[in-house]
């Protein structure tokens, strides 16, 4: 009686350990719920030159520092990392008026930029070092310059977008590793240009502060 | 006696089935929970829907995808783009460089006027002092001699560094003739030593 308990268990415990060894979880493309099916069916995988469409009952709420909070309706579908001085630039299929608003990732070393929360461009920036930060926080441009020359460093910094009173501004830089600005974000020229084209003055800049234990 | 052996064999019997059922206890409650980690693994009901509901976050959450694309935190040295061509203080000191120097400078006070010969003395004409604008004299026109000669001396609270006027002591020629005087001297007085001391002791030096 008691081997007979014995052989049953084992056999239960075999025939249900078998096949989750065979084929271990963190399968996403199983059996899914029909909300999570349905945001997937907007992920348009490995076509290029695509972007990731949010499911309009379920807009994705970013949170901007000054208590802003932006949706994103589209974003980039861009994988793996970018490299420094490269840029991706998609507007198309991308209504040509909207709300323009950019967001700058410290941390990440990413800025994006936002059309009616479509994201239409994104690139690798260089900001400021610790002794002269790329100050945090929502500004706006206060001042648009295609051609601008700086005073106080004897530089050429074109498409500037100035965010502050004190100078911090985004402006076309030569975008390397290892190198680091005064205080402003650069970007690509390239880029500069084509952001320089769509932003107006009063539209919002968002900087997002490294996380806390970064910093300092 | 008879009693006795059939209680001394019976109380063996009855523990030995006791250890059975408690070692089938053990098992099966070890394959129950073998059970809900194998329903775990293969993604059950429960558990699954969680971990799914993760990917899928991760998936489409925009901050994760800002994330998937940065080229990592910055970490490291760091060279600056640009070399500063002149910080805020100075862009003070370049005007000072281009301002005529008869305009703007203060009347010279012959009695606040540092001896020009006195070494590491630095003249304080009045420059202007400060944001709100007007002549400040700097407090210490002095610097002690021997002191920190590095050619700029700090403005007071809110003034800007200066340029040191051309009004240098004389310089005179490095070294100095009484110092070769002293060096020819001293190689004199070491060979005068040397030929002492291997005229005092032949031996050795023939040796």
């Amino acid at each position: 009686m008691r081997g007979l308990i014995l052989v049953v268990l084992v056999s239960l415990a075999g025939i249900m350990l078998w096949p989750a060894a065979k084929e271990p979880a963190a399968a996403p493309g199983g059996a899914l719920d029909a909300k999570s099916a349905a945001l997937l069916a907007h992920v348009p995988e490995n076509s290029p030159g695509t972007r990731i469409w949010y499911a309009a009952s379920d807009y994705p709420r970013l949170k901007l520092p000054g208590g802003h909070e932006e949706i994103v309706k589209s974003a980039l579908n861009i994988k793996g990392p970018m490299t420094f001085g490269s840029f991706v630039w998609d507007e198309e299929r991308i209504p040509k008026s909207g709300a323009m608003w950019v967001r700058v990732d410290l941390a990440h070393q990413i800025l994006s930029v936002f059309r009616g929360g479509h994201e239409i461009g994104s690139a690798v920036i260089l900001y400021g070092t610790d002794g002269k930060p790329t100050p945090t926080g929502d500004f706006t441009v206060l001042q648009k310059s295609a051609d601008y020359h700086s005073h106080a460093y004897d530089a050429a910094m074109p498409y500037m977008l100035r965010l502050t009173d004190d100078g911090v501004a985004i402006h076309g830089s030569n975008v390397r590793e290892g190198y680091a600005t005064h205080g402003c974000v650069g970007v690509p020229p390239e880029f500069a240009k084509k952001l320089f084209a769509v932003m107006a003055k009063g539209d919002p800049v968002f900087i997002v502060p490294q996380p806390q234990a970064k910093q300092g | 006696m008879t009693e006795q052996q059939q209680d001394e064999s019976s109380a063996p019997k009855a523990d030995g089935h006791a250890r059975r059922w408690k070692r089938t206890l053990l098992l099966t409650a070890l394959f129950v929970c073998l059970f809900f980690v194998a329903v775990a693994e293969r993604g059950g009901p429960a558990i699954s829907k969680v971990r799914k509901d993760g990917i899928i976050a991760t998936l489409l959450d925009p901050l994760s995808l800002f994330a998937g694309r940065s080229p990592g935190e910055r970490e490291g040295a760091l060279l600056p783009t640009k070399l500063a061509k002149a910080g805020p203080e100075e862009r003070v000191l370049s005007e000072v460089r281009d301002r005529d120097p008869g305009v703007g400078a203060a009347p010279p006070d012959p009695g606040l006027l540092p001896d020009a010969a006195l070494p590491g003395s630095r003249l304080a004409d009045g420059l202007p002092g400060g944001p709100a604008g007007g002549f400040t004299p700097f407090g210490l026109p002095f610097s002690p001699p021997g002191g920190p000669g590095d050619g700029f001396i700090p403005g007071g609270p809110g003034g800007p560094p200066f340029v040191p006027p051309p009004t240098n002591p004389p310089v005179s020629g490095v070294p100095e003739p009484g110092t070769w005087v002293v060096l020819i001297l001293g190689f004199f007085a070491v060979g005068w030593a040397m030929r002492r001391r291997a005229h005092l002791r032949p031996g050795l030096t023939a040796r």
